[in-house]
C-alpha cells in the first residue's frame, strides 16, 4: 500500500486586490500559512510523498517574501520527516529562464535535499522498488500539448505502480485545448494508476468516481475567489497495486471561505451578523430601501461586520454592494430630535425634495449630526 | 475694544484730568457738576470728532476761547495698543500711535492729521461715516456709537436708534459678525466645521469637483484609471490568445480534416487496390476456370477429333480396301485382260469375280454412305453447337450490354452525386465560414459595445467638463465685465475728480492772486468765487451703476446661453433702472459737495486780513495741489486697472470662446456617440443562429449526398463487377462461337469429302456394276477382252479415283491425326496452364481478395468504377502533403500560443475586470458620496447665514434673557427687528412698545440691551447717570448682570454716577472706583 499527499494551486502571491487592504494581507499568507497544515497532514497520514501540481505561485516571478517563505516552511515542516515533496510549475508558474522553478533560481538553492522540482519534462521519480512518480511541467503559460498523453508508456513487464503529475485542463472544460488539455483517457492510455493533476480549484474525480485509474483534482487548499466550490483541502490518495482502484480520501487543510449574500432586510444582516465567522470573506449585496433609522442600523451592522480602527470585524473581509440599496426620504424627527432649527430646516429641505441624491445627503446629515451630538 | 487711560487738558470745564480705567468695570463717581459728562464727551471726541470741525469748537477752553483743547486716549484693540492725541481748537492736531503688545514695542506714529480719524473709525469699526471736513457741522453718530457712548441720561435713546441710519456699513459688520455668532448655533458650527475640510478637498470655490492630484475623488479615479489600463493591456493580451486558440481550433479542425481526408483516400486506395486485387484474382480464377472450360471443350474436341481420326482411319481403311480392290479389280482385269486374252474359258471365273467385285463395290458404297451420312451427322451436330453457341453469344453479347448500360447509369449518378457531395463539402465550408464570421462579427460587436459604451461615458464626462468649464469661464467673464464696467466708471469719476480738483487749484490760484493784489492794494473787490468741487460718484452711486452695468451684462450673456426671454429681459430692465437710479443719486452728491468750503464759496475769504487770507490761500493751494496730484495718481491707476480688466476681459472672451467651442464639440462628441449606430447584437445573434442552422442543413445535406454517393459507388462496383463478368462470358462465348463455327466448317467440309467420295464409290461401282454387267452377255471374249480393256481403263480411273480417294482419306487421316496431335498439345498446354494456375490457389485469393475488398466499407463505392487507382495515390500524396502543411501551421499556432497568456491571464482579466468594476463602483458611489456631502454644507451654510443675518432675532434672546431675569419674569420676551430697531416687549403674549414700559423699565431694557451688544462685541461701554429711575432692587440685579457680563465677557463697563453707592460694594474687588473730585480740576 502506497500513500500519497495530493495538492496543487496554492497561488502563493496572489493579489486580493478587492479586498481591504489589512484583510488582504491576512488572506495573502493564508495561503502560506495552508502549507504548514499540509505538511502536517502529511505527516500524520505517513504518506511516502507529497505531489504538488502546479500553480503553487500565482506567478512565475513571484516576490522574494513569497519564494522564501515557502522554502522556509517546506524545509521547517518536513525538516524531521523528510519524505519526498514534489514542486510541479503550471500555467501560472511555468518554468523558463527567470522563473523561480529554474536551476539558477535563488529559490532552488533554498529548497530541501528531498524537495524536488519538476524542472525538464521526462521527471521520473522512483518511491522505493514498487512505484514510480512521472511528471512533466508546464514550461509556458498556455500551450496546446497533453502533458499526461507525454508521460511515458507502461513497459511490458513493469509491474510498479506509475503516479502521473502534470498540470492542464480535462477534456471536459471550456477552452482546454489551449491549456494544456488532458484527455479522459490518457491515464489508461499511458498506463498510469493515477493521474495526480491540478488547475482547477475544486476538487475533482474524473473521467467518472469510480474509474481505475482516476485523473484527480485536489482543489486549492485556500480558496482564491468566490464561487470556487470543493476548494479548502488536500487528497490522501491510497494505492494497492496497479489495475485497483486508488482509495481517494478528501481532507480539509483550508481555513477561510467565501460567501455570498444578497440582504433584502435588516433582520438578514442581523443575523448575518450573528452567524458570521472571522475567517469568512463575505460579499453581501444590499438589496433594499430602508428609512433613515434602518439606514443607520444596517451602517452599525457593516462596521459590526467589517471592524474599525479599534475593533476587527466580525467577517474576514466585508465586500459591499450597494447598487441596490435606497435610503427613503422620510421625517427627519427620529434622527434630529433635540437637533437645531438650522439642521432641521436642512434636513426636511431634503426630505421635500426626496430625490436620491437628497435622500443621501439627508443620510450624512443624520450622521454627522449623531457624531456630533455625540 | 479696550480702554487704557484718558487724559484731559483744557477741554471746555476741565483743566485736567488723568484717568486709568480698570479691566471690567470702573465706577467713575463725583457729585454733579464736577465734569463727570464732560469727562464722558472727552472720551467720544479723542474718538470720533475731527480737531476743526465744527463740533470741536465746542470743546475749546471755557476760560480761554483761544486755548487749545487736549485729549489724549490710550487703547486696545485687534491686539495692539493705540494713543491718540487730539488737539480741539486753534492749530488742530491729531496724531495716532501703534504700540505692539506680544512682544511689547514702543510707540510708533500710524497717521496723524486728518488721517487719523479714517483710521480710527477702521479700528473702531461702529459704522461711522467719514470724517467731516474742516468746518463741518455733521455729528459722528452711528447705532453702535449710541449703543456704546449714550448720552447722559439719554438711555432710551437706543430705542431710536437703527442700523439702517447709519452712514457706514462697518457698524452693521460689527454686529452681524458678533452677534451672528451668537445667533448661530455651535452644533451647526461643529458640523460645518466637520464638513469643511471634506468639501474644500473634493470642491473648487467654483463648487466643481476638484480633479487635484490629492481629492479623494483624483485618487479613486486614478486607481480606476490605472485598474483600467491593467485590464486593458490583460485584454489585448486575451485578445492574442483567443485570436490564436481560434486560430488553433481552426487549424485542428482543418488537420481532422485533413487526416479523415487522408485517411479516406487511403481507404480509397486501399479499397481501390482490393477491388483491384480482386478483380485481379477474380479475372485470374475466371481465366483458370475459363482454361478449365476450354481444356474440357478441347478434350471435347480432341475426341471429336479422335472419332474423326477413326472416321479417317476407317475411310483410310476403306480408301485401303477400296484401293485394294480397285487394285485387285485392276489385277483382276489384268488378268481377266490376260485371261481373257488368253481364255475365254475363264468367264465363270469372271463372273465370280464380277460379283465378287460387286459386292466390294456394294461394300464400298455402303461404307461411303456411312461415312457420308457420318460426315452429315457431324456437321449438323456442329451446325446445333455452333448455333447454341450463337445464341449463347447473343445471350452474352446482350446480358453485357445490359450490364454496361446499368453500370454507366449507376456511374453517371455516381458523378452526379460526387458533384452534389463536392457542391454540398462546399456549402458546409461556406457554412462554416459564415458561422466563423458571424462569431467574430459577434465578438467584434460585443467588443465594439463595449468600446462604445466606454466612450460614451468618457464622452459624457468630457461634456460635463466642458460645460463645467464654460460656466465657470462665464461666471468669470460676467465678472470681469462687471469689474469692467466699475473700473470705467471709477476711471470716469477719477478723471472728473482730477479735473475737478484742477478747476479749483485755478480758482483758489486766481483767488490768491487776488488776495495778494489785494493785499499790495491792487484789488479791493471781494475775491472771486471759488468753484466747489463737484461729487461726481457718491459710493450709493458707484455701486448702483456696477450693479446695473453688472446685471445688464449679465443678462445679455444669459440671453447668449439660452436663459428664457423673460428672465433676461426682466435683468436688463433692471439694469437700466439701477443706472438711472444711480444717475439720479448722482446729483445730492454734487448738492453736497457744495458745502466742502463755505469760506471760499461764500466769499467770506475776502473780509478776512490780508495776510491771514493769502497764508490760508497758499495753505489750501497747497493742499488743493496735494489733492489734485492726488487725483491724477489715481485716474491713472484707474486707467491702469481699466487696461488691466479691459485686457483681462479680451482674455476672458478668448477662453470664453473657447469654452463654448469645447462644450459644442463635447456635446457633438457626445451625440455622436449617443447616436452612432452598431449593427445590433441580437442581429448578429440571429445571423449566427441562421449561420449555425446553415452549417447543420449543409452537414446533413452532405451526410444524405455522401450516403448516397456510398450507394452508388456500390451499385457501381456491383455493375461493373457484372459487367466484367458479361465480358468475360461475351469472350468465352464467342471463342466458343468461334471453335464451333471452324467445328462446322471443318464438318461440312468432311460431309463435302464424304459425299465426293460417296460419289466416286457409286459412281466407281456403278462403273463396275456396268462392266461387270455388259449388255450381251453373250459377249464374245474379245469384246469381253476389250470391254475388260475399257473395263481396265475404267478400274484403272476408278484405281487412280480410288488412289486418290486413298491418299486424300490418309491425308484426311493425317490431318485428323495433326489436329488430334494438336489437340493433345493444346490440351497438353492448357492442362499445364491450369496446372501453373493452381486454381484452387486462385480460388485461395480471390476469396481473400473478396474479404478483403469487403472489409472496405465504401471505399470502392467512393472509389467508383472511374477511379483511377494512380490518381488516388496522387490524392493521397496531396493529402499527405496538405496535412503535413496543415501539422506545420499547427505547430507554428502551437509556437505561438506558448508566447500568449492562456487561462492564466483569463482569470487575471477576469479578476482585473471585477476590480475595474468594483473600483468604478466606488467612483461613482464616492462622487455621490462627496456631492451630497457638498450640498449638505451648502445647505447648513446658507441656513445658518441667513440665521446669523437676522441680528435682531441673534440679540433679542440674550436681551430677553436678561431682562427676564432683571424683571423677574415680568417680561417674557423681547423682539427686534434685523436693524436692532423696533423692540417689542412681549407681555402676556401680546408684545408691547417700549413706550408702553415704566420709564424704569425702559432704562432698565435699554441699558441691557446696550449691555448685551457691548458683550457681543467685547467692547468697552459708557453708562453716563444711566438707571437713575431704578428702585434699589432692580440696581442691584443690574449691577450683578454688568458684574457678571464683564466677567463673562471681558469687557470694560465704564460707569459715571453721582451716586457710587449704587454700584460700589465694600466687598467688590471686581469694580475700580475712580472718584473723580479727586481727579478732575476745573477752571
Amino acid at each position: 500500500m502506497l500513500k500519497l499527499l495530493h495538492t496543487a494551486d496554492l497561488h502563493l502571491g496572489y493579489a486580493y486586490q478587492r479586498v481591504p487592504e489589512e484583510p488582504r494581507k491576512r488572506l495573502e499568507r493564508a495561503r502560506l500559512e495552508v502549507v504548514d497544515r499540509i505538511l502536517r497532514a502529511a505527516q500524520q497520514y505517513d504518506v511516502a510523498a507529497v505531489l504538488m501540481a502546479g500553480d503553487l505561485f500565482d506567478s512565475a516571478e513571484p516576490h522574494e517574501d513569497w519564494w522564501r517563505g515557502f522554502a522556509d516552511t517546506l524545509t521547517r515542516g518536513s525538516r524531521e520527516w523528510q519524505r519526498p515533496i514534489v514542486l510541479l510549475p503550471g500555467n501560472h508558474d511555468p518554468v523558463r529562464v527567470g522563473s523561480v522553478y529554474h536551476r539558477e533560481h535563488a529559490f532552488r538553492r533554498a529548497l530541501p535535499a528531498w524537495v524536488h522540482v519538476v524542472d525538464a519534462p521526462g521527471f521520473e521519480l522512483s518511491l522505493g522498488d514498487d512505484a514510480v512518480v512521472l511528471a512533466n511541467p508546464c514550461v509556458t503559460e498556455a500551450g496546446a500539448e497533453d502533458l499526461a498523453l507525454a508521460l511515458p508508456e507502461r513497459a511490458p513487464g513493469d509491474t510498479r505502480l506509475r503516479i502521473g503529475l502534470v498540470h492542464g485542463s480535462t477534456f471536459d472544460m471550456e477552452g482546454y485545448q489551449t491549456n494544456f488539455p488532458i484527455a479522459a483517457d490518457a491515464a489508461v492510455r499511458r498506463g498510469i494508476d493515477y493521474l495526480a493533476i491540478g488547475d482547477t480549484h475544486g476538487y475533482r474525480v474524473l473521467p467518472r468516481e469510480d474509474a481505475v485509474a482516476p485523473i484527480v483534482y485536489p482543489g486549492a487548499p485556500e480558496p482564491a475567489r468566490r464561487g470556487e466550490q470543493g476548494a479548502g483541502g488536500v487528497v490522501i490518495v491510497h494505492l494497492e497495486r496497479p489495475g485497483v482502484r486508488p482509495q481517494l480520501l478528501w481532507e480539509r487543510v483550508g481555513e477561510w471561505s467565501f460567501r455570498d449574500e444578497i440582504v433584502e432586510s435588516v433582520a438578514s444582516l442581523r443575523v448575518l451578523a450573528r452567524e458570521i465567522t472571522s475567517k469568512t470573506v463575505l460579499h453581501v449585496e444590499l438589496r433594499l430601501t430602508v428609512s433613515p433609522v434602518e439606514a443607520r442600523e444596517i451602517e452599525r451592522l457593516l462596521v459590526s461586520l467589517e471592524g474599525d480602527r479599534a475593533r476587527r470585524g466580525k467577517a474576514g473581509a466585508l465586500l459591499v454592494d450597494r447598487s441596490g440599496y435606497r435610503i427613503r426620504a422620510e421625517s427627519p424627527d427620529q434622527l434630529l430630535s433635540g437637533a437645531p432649527e438650522t439642521v432641521r430646516e436642512v434636513a426636511e429641505a431634503f426630505m421635500r425634495e426626496g430625490t436620491d441624491e437628497a435622500s443621501r445627503a439627508l443620510r450624512i446629515l443624520a450622521d454627522l449630526y449623531a457624531e456630533v451630538s455625540q | 475694544m479696550k480702554l487704557i487711560s484718558l487724559r484731559v487738558e483744557a477741554f471746555k470745564k476741565l483743566r485736567h484730568a488723568q484717568v486709568t480705567f480698570g479691566p471690567r468695570v470702573t465706577v467713575l463717581h463725583g457729585p454733579n457738576e464736577i465734569g463727570k459728562s464732560t469727562l464722558a464727551e472727552a472720551l467720544r471726541a479723542v474718538l470720533l470728532v475731527s480737531p476743526g470741525t465744527k463740533e470741536a469748537e465746542g470743546f475749546i477752553p471755557w476760560d480761554d476761547p483761544k486755548g487749545r483743547a487736549n485729549v489724549v486716549l490710550t487703547f486696545e484693540v485687534a491686539g495692539a495698543r493705540y494713543r491718540v492725541d487730539k488737539t480741539f481748537g486753534v492749530r488742530p492736531r491729531s496724531t495716532l500711535e501703534r504700540a505692539d503688545l506680544a512682544p511689547a514695542s514702543a510707540y510708533r506714529p500710524v497717521v496723524d492729521g486728518r488721517g487719523v480719524d479714517g483710521e480710527l473709525r477702521k479700528l473702531l469699526a461702529w459704522g461711522v461715516p467719514g470724517p467731516a471736513l474742516r468746518g463741518q457741522t455733521r455729528k459722528a453718530s452711528s447705532f453702535l456709537v449710541t449703543a456704546f457712548l449714550g448720552r447722559q441720561g439719554a438711555a432710551a435713546e437706543i430705542f431710536e436708534a437703527s442700523l439702517a441710519s447709519d452712514g457706514d456699513a462697518t457698524g452693521r459688520a460689527s454686529v452681524t459678525q458678533a452677534v451672528g455668532a451668537l445667533a448661530r448655533d455651535p452644533k451647526v458650527e461643529a458640523l460645518l466645521e466637520k464638513l469643511r475640510p471634506r468639501v474644500a478637498l473634493s470642491f473648487g470655490e467654483s463648487g466643481q469637483l476638484r480633479r487635484a492630484n490629492d481629492t479623494p475623488v483624483k485618487k479613486a479615479s486614478d486607481a480606476l484609471q490605472q485598474a483600467e489600463q491593467e485590464l486593458q493591456r490583460l485584454k489585448e493580451k486575451d485578445d492574442a490568445a483567443a485570436r490564436i486558440a481560434a486560430r488553433l481550433a481552426q487549424c485542428v479542425q482543418e488537420h481532422d480534416v485533413r487526416v479523415a481526408e487522408l485517411e479516406a483516400r487511403r481507404s480509397m486506395r486501399d479499397a481501390l487496390r482490393a477491388a483491384a486485387e480482386a478483380a485481379s484474382a477474380r479475372a485470374a480464377l475466371m481465366d483458370g476456370e475459363q482454361r478449365v472450360v476450354a481444356l474440357s471443350a478441347a478434350r471435347a474436341k480432341l475426341e471429336v477429333l479422335l472419332a474423326d481420326e477413326q472416321v479417317a482411319v476407317q475411310t483410310l481403311q476403306a480408301r485401303d480396301a477400296a484401293l485394294t480392290v480397285a487394285k485387285t479389280d485392276s489385277r483382276t482385269l489384268d488378268e481377266q485382260i490376260a485371261e481373257a486374252r488368253q481364255a475365254v474359258s475363264a468367264r465363270a471365273i469372271e463372273d465370280a469375280v464380277r460379283r465378287s467385285a460387286n459386292e466390294a463395290r456394294v461394300a464400298d458404297v455402303a461404307r461411303s454412305i456411312e461415312a457420308r451420312e457420318s460426315a452429315q451427322r457431324a456437321v449438323s451436330e456442329a451446325q446445333q453447337r455452333l448455333a447454341s453457341a450463337v445464341e449463347q453469344a447473343g445471350f452474352e453479347a446482350g446480358a453485357r450490354e445490359t450490364a454496361e448500360a446499368e453500370r454507366n447509369d449507376v456511374a453517371r449518378s455516381l458523378d452526379a452525386a460526387r458533384s452534389d457531395v463536392v457542391g454540398r463539402r462546399a456549402s458546409v465550408s461556406h457554412a462554416l465560414t459564415a458561422k466563423l464570421a458571424a462569431e467574430a462579427e459577434r465578438k467584434a460587436v460585443l467588443g465594439a459595445a463595449e468600446w462604445r459604451r466606454e466612450t460614451i461615458a468618457q464622452a459624457s464626462t468630457e461634456q460635463h467638463r466642458a460645460r463645467a468649464q464654460r460656466e465657470e469661464m462665464q461666471q468669470a467673464h460676467a465678472e470681469a465685465v462687471a469689474k469692467e464696467a466699475a473700473t470705467v466708471a471709477a476711471a470716469d469719476a477719477a478723471r472728473q475728480a482730477r479735473e475737478a480738483e484742477e478747476v479749483r487749484v485755478r480758482a483758489i490760484e486766481a483767488a490768491l492772486d487776488s488776495a495778494e493784489a489785494e493785499r499790495a492794494g491792487t484789488r479791493t473787490a471781494s475775491s472771486p468765487d471759488i468753484p466747489s468741487v463737484p461729487r461726481p460718484w457718491s459710493g450709493k452711486r458707484l455701486a448702483a451703476s456696477v450693479a446695473g452695468v453688472g446685471l445688464c451684462v449679465v443678462a445679455v450673456l444669459a440671453l447668449l446661453t439660452g436663459l428664457p426671454f423673460f428672465v433676461a429681459t426682466v435683468s436688463i430692465l433692471a439694469g437700466l433702472a439701477l443706472l438711472a437710479g444711480a444717475r439720479w443719486a448722482g446729483q445730492p452728491g454734487a448738492r453736497t459737495a457744495v458745502a466742502v468750503h463755505p469760506e471760499l464759496q461764500s466769499g467770506a475769504i475776502g473780509s478776512r486780513p490780508g495776510e491771514q487770507r493769502v497764508a490760508d490761500l497758499r495753505t489750501q493751494i497747497e493742499t488743493a495741489r496735494e489733492v489734485r496730484e492726488a487725483s491724477r495718481v489715481q485716474e491713472a491707476r484707474s486707467q491702469s486697472e481699466l487696461t488691466a480688466a479691459r485686457r483681462v476681459v479680451e482674455q476672458l472672451d478668448v477662453a470664453l470662446h473657447r469654452a463654448r467651442e469645447d462644450e459644442k464639440m463635447r456635446a457633438d462628441a457626445a451625440t455622436r456617440s449617443h447616436t452612432s449606430s452598431l449593427p445590433g447584437l441580437s442581429e448578429i445573434d440571429a445571423k449566427l443562429a441562421a449561420a449555425v442552422d446553415a452549417v447543420a442543413d449543409a452537414s446533413s445535406a452532405l451526410s444524405a449526398a455522401e450516403s448516397l454517393e456510398q450507394g452508388l459507388e456500390g451499385k457501381l462496383v456491383v455493375a461493373t463487377d457484372v459487367a466484367t463478368r458479361a465480358k468475360v462470358a461475351e469472350a468465352m462465348t464467342s471463342d466458343a462461337v468461334a471453335r464451333a463455327r471452324a467445328e462446322a466448317a471443318q464438318s461440312v467440309a468432311q460431309l463435302a469429302q464424304a459425299q465426293a467420295a460417296e460419289t466416286r464409290v457409286v459412281e466407281a461401282s456403278a462403273s463396275a456394276s456396268s462392266a461387270q454387267n455388259p449388255a450381251s452377255s453373250g459377249l464374245s471374249p474379245q469384246s469381253e477382252l476389250a470391254e475388260l480393256i475399257e473395263r481396265q481403263q475404267f478400274v484403272t480411273d476408278g484405281l487412280a479415283a480410288a488412289q486418290e480417294g486413298r491418299n486424300k482419306a490418309a491425308e484426311a487421316l493425317t490431318s485428323a491425326r495433326t489436329l488430334v496431335a494438336e489437340q493433345r498439345t493444346a490440351i497438353a498446354r492448357i492442362d499445364g496452364e491450369v496446372a501453373r494456375l493452381q486454381l484452387d490457389s486462385l480460388r485461395d485469393r480471390a476469396e481473400a481478395a473478396a474479404r478483403m475488398l469487403a472489409q472496405q466499407p465504401g471505399g470502392v463505392a467512393r472509389a467508383g468504377e472511374g477511379a483511377d487507382i494512380v490518381l488516388v495515390e496522387e490524392a493521397c500524396t496531396h493529402s499527405a502533403d496538405a496535412l503535413m502543411r496543415s501539422e506545420r501551421d499547427l505547430s507554428e499556432i502551437k509556437g505561438e500560443l506558448k508566447q500568449a497568456g492562456g487561462h492564466a491571464t483569463r482569470e487575471r482579466l477576469e479578476s482585473q475586470r471585477e476590480l475595474v468594476a468594483d473600483r468604478r463602483a466606488a467612483l461613482e458611489e464616492l462622487e455621490r458620496e462627496e456631492t451630497a456631502a457638498h450640498r449638505v454644507f451648502l445647505a447648513l451654510r446658507e441656513a445658518e447665514e441667513r440665521r446669523a443675518a437676522d441680528v435682531g432675532r441673534a440679540l433679542a434672546r440674550p436681551v430677553a434673557e436678561r431682562f427676564a431675569r432683571l424683571t423677574e419674569g415680568a417680561y417674557e420676551s423681547v423682539a427686534l427687528d434685523a436693524n436692532l430697531a423696533g423692540v417689542r416687549v412681549g407681555v402676556n403674549g401680546v408684545e408691547r412698545e417700549p413706550d408702553s414700559l415704566s420709564v424704569g423699565a425702559r432704562e432698565q431694557l435699554a441699558t441691557l440691551m446696550r449691555l448685551a451688544l457691548a458683550a457681543q462685541l467685547r467692547t468697552a461701554i459708557v453708562l453716563d447717570d444711566q438707571l437713575v429711575h431704578s428702585d434699589t432692587s432692580r440696581l442691584a440685579a443690574v449691577r450683578t448682570q454688568l458684574l457678571a457680563s464683564s466677567r463673562e465677557r471681558e469687557h470694560q463697563i465704564l460707569v459715571f454716577t453721582c451716586r457710587p453707592a449704587d454700584y460700589l460694594m465694600p466687598d467688590d474687588s471686581e469694580i475700580v472706583a475712580v472718584d473723580l473730585s479727586m481727579t478732575l480740576r476745573q477752571s
